[in-house]
């Protein structure tokens, strides 16, 4: 394929100064005081063998007043896992081995890439206890961070942010496919896209 | 043979048969020592001894001679030569641990089982821990008059299916074995695990038959009462979900050249940063992040739309070559036509350099990607040529434009999903 490369001088090409949208909203909240309760990954699965990770969600607990938590969820470069083909005999024994191993690297990994990730929605609420129903409810409102496209911070109280999966159509040995590719979180209308390369996934497909 | 010959001979056996016996059967120290090295070793890593190590071993006449096959036995079973310690004896030695340290004694699941009890380490319920672990799910069934304890371990894979299920039956309260029936007719598996069934003798006896049948039908309900949710049922009839897969094999001695590089392969990952040690970069704040403004312009005339990012200085990572700078991303866009699902691809690479001072000094700025005459390294024909010339083709309707901008080095991106109509 033949590459065509573009090439764009930047010597002024516009003098726009960068507009803080940041400077009006709450900061975004200090984790040093909070422990971590759980994490989950934010993936898509596009085949058995094939999945693409795109970031974290996290949930917090402040140090300091046990009914405080956060959640954030943290967005790093896509990743996609390509498991090897398994036959029989391989399945067999080094099965736990392997998936021991394979733990141990993805592990790493991971912990690698959680510590290149990016916060892009964070939410802070407080729960306390209804006296009546003994249950745990919400106290107060939810806070909302939301870091748009451009970088940028919007913040919100008691919004929902809606999720929507995203596909493309894929052409691969003269199929057309419709996979999953990654996914969109929305407020306001604003997006924040987790999503793979086509070329990655195709990569993906076509090893052996 | 004359009298006298037969004498003599039973006279020379008794003289010196006693004698004989004692010098064959006198050990020396040192064949004591290599006796126990072999039975120690034998008896922590038997069930990972191929039948050809096991003859070389049996071979050995000295402890030097053991420790050498220790050492090669090992070498040949490393997972990673790369570091220092042997992963693989590592996990084999934590198990025999466990089976020592008897884990399962007060394991809610299996509650009161002791390898011990069950042939120790050289046992069939160790021969299956030592191999495959902790099982994923495990449980144990009580016994009665009809039928015998039951505990079964199950190993699921990747895909969630049964790939091992190991039944153990005790007939005597404490020793467990293990079930391989899966060969053998059903009626012959169920005398198995019942604890009072007498095989069928003569078939020609109706009375036998009908008495026989009875039998086999009360263990079939006593084991429907027992394990309504079919656990040990299933584990009965099949050892595992693959037909390719059977116990024989689950518990053949592993073949060390498959085990360390010829059928492991590790996982892959693609789209990882991609940056050497030679590049030096003055890096956005962001890990994954290319922060941009996408903008679609519709052009009042022609209906058809322009395209431009707009992206701060301090948003993107910039290489450093001498005084000058360089950022290197691929561009890639989509339009889908939302009725005919028409895909129409734009690829290209952008590059954008400048001086290492004007960048550093316009780092509170933006800067415009106008890809309007950008060229199309996807198209084969002019009339995809460039950005401009593919808008133009486009036939009037809507369509979902997929947009991603990618540094080539370090990954971060931009995407964005839009739809737009052409008019």
């Amino acid at each position: 394929m033949k590459k065509l490369i573009v090439v764009v001088s930047v010597f002024c090409l516009l003098d726009i100064p960068l507009v803080s949208y940041g400077q009006s909203i709450p900061a975004v909240p200090d984790l040093t005081k909070f422990t971590e309760q759980s994490r989950s990954h934010i993936e898509i699965i596009i085949s058995e063998k094939i999945k693409t990770h795109f970031g974290f969600d996290v949930q917090y607990r402040s140090l300091s007043d046990p009914n405080e938590f956060v959640r954030v969820v943290y967005k790093h470069v896509p990743s996609t896992f390509r498991e090897p083909n398994k036959d029989a005999d391989y399945r067999l024994f080094s099965q736990k081995i392997d998936s021991l191993y394979s733990e141990k690297s993805t592990a790493g990994l991971m912990a690698e890439l959680f510590s290149h990730a990016d916060p892009v929605i964070v939410w802070r609420w407080r729960t306390k206890k209804d006296e009546k129903t003994g249950k745990t409810v919400a106290d107060g409102k939810v806070e909302i961070w939301f870091q748009k496209a451009d970088g940028d911070w919007l913040f919100a109280t008691d919004q929902e942010i809606s999720v929507e999966f995203l596909s493309e159509r894929i052409d691969y040995k003269k199929k057309s496919m419709n996979l999953p590719v990654g996914r969109k979180y929305s407020l306001y209308g604003q997006p924040i896209i987790f999503k793979s390369d086509r070329p990655d996934i195709l990569e993906a497909l076509g090893r052996k | 043979m004359t009298g006298l010959t037969k004498a003599l001979i039973v006279l020379f056996l008794l003289i010196f048969a006693p004698f004989a016996a004692v010098v064959s059967g006198a050990a020396s120290p040192q064949d004591q020592a290599v006796k126990q090295q072999r039975s120690d070793f034998l008896k922590n890593y038997g069930f990972f001894v191929t039948k050809d190590e096991k003859k070389i071993l049996n071979a050995c006449k000295t402890t030097e001679c053991v420790d050498s096959f220790s050492e090669k036995f090992w070498l040949k079973r490393d997972l990673d030569p790369n570091t220092p310690e042997n992963e693989y004896k590592e996990i084999i030695d934590r198990r025999i641990q466990d089976i020592q340290n008897e884990i399962f004694m007060t394991d809610p699941d299996m509650f009161g089982t002791k390898f011990s009890e069950s042939g120790g380490l050289t046992g069939e319920m160790a021969h299956v821990y030592l191999f495959y672990g902790t099982p994923h799910y495990m449980k144990k069934l009580r016994g009665d008059m009809i039928i015998a304890d039951m505990a079964v371990w199950y190993y699921f894979d990747d895909e969630g299916y049964p790939l091992f299920r190991f039944l153990f039956l005790s007939k005597n309260n404490k020793s467990y074995y293990l079930y391989t029936m899966y060969s053998l007719p059903i009626e012959v598996r169920l005398e198995e695990i019942s604890v009072q069934i007498v095989p069928i003798l003569n078939r020609s006896d109706p009375d036998s038959v009908d008495a026989y049948s009875r039998e086999l039908e009360k263990i079939i309900a006593e084991l429907r009462r027992k394990d309504p949710m079919g656990i040990f049922q299933a584990a009965i009839m099949e050892f595992s979900y693959y037909p390719d897969i059977t116990i024989a094999k689950a518990l053949q001695a592993p073949d060390p050249t498959g085990l360390v590089s010829g059928s492991r392969k590790p996982t892959e990952v693609i789209g990882l940063p991609a940056v050497t040690k030679d590049q030096q970069f003055i890096f956005s704040p962001y890990h994954s992040l290319v922060p941009a403004n996408f903008q679609i312009v519709a052009d009042s005339s022609s209906g058809k739309p322009s395209l431009s990012l707009l992206v701060g200085y301090s948003g993107v990572d910039w290489e450093i070559k001498g005084d000058k700078v360089e950022c290197i991303m691929h561009l890639r866009l989509s339009f889908q036509n939302k009725a005919t699902k028409k895909i129409t691809e734009f690829a290209t690479n952008v590059v954008i350099g400048g001086s290492l001072d004007a960048v550093k000094a316009n780092m509170d700025k933006y800067f415009v990607i106008d890809f309007t005459e950008f060229q199309n390294s996807e198209s084969k024909d002019a009339s995809a040529a460039t950005m401009r010339a593919l808008i133009q083709g486009l036939e009037r309707g809507e369509y979902v434009l997929n947009l991603y901008l990618k540094n080539v080095y370090t990954m971060k991106y931009f995407a964005s999903q839009n739809e737009v109509t052409i008019k």
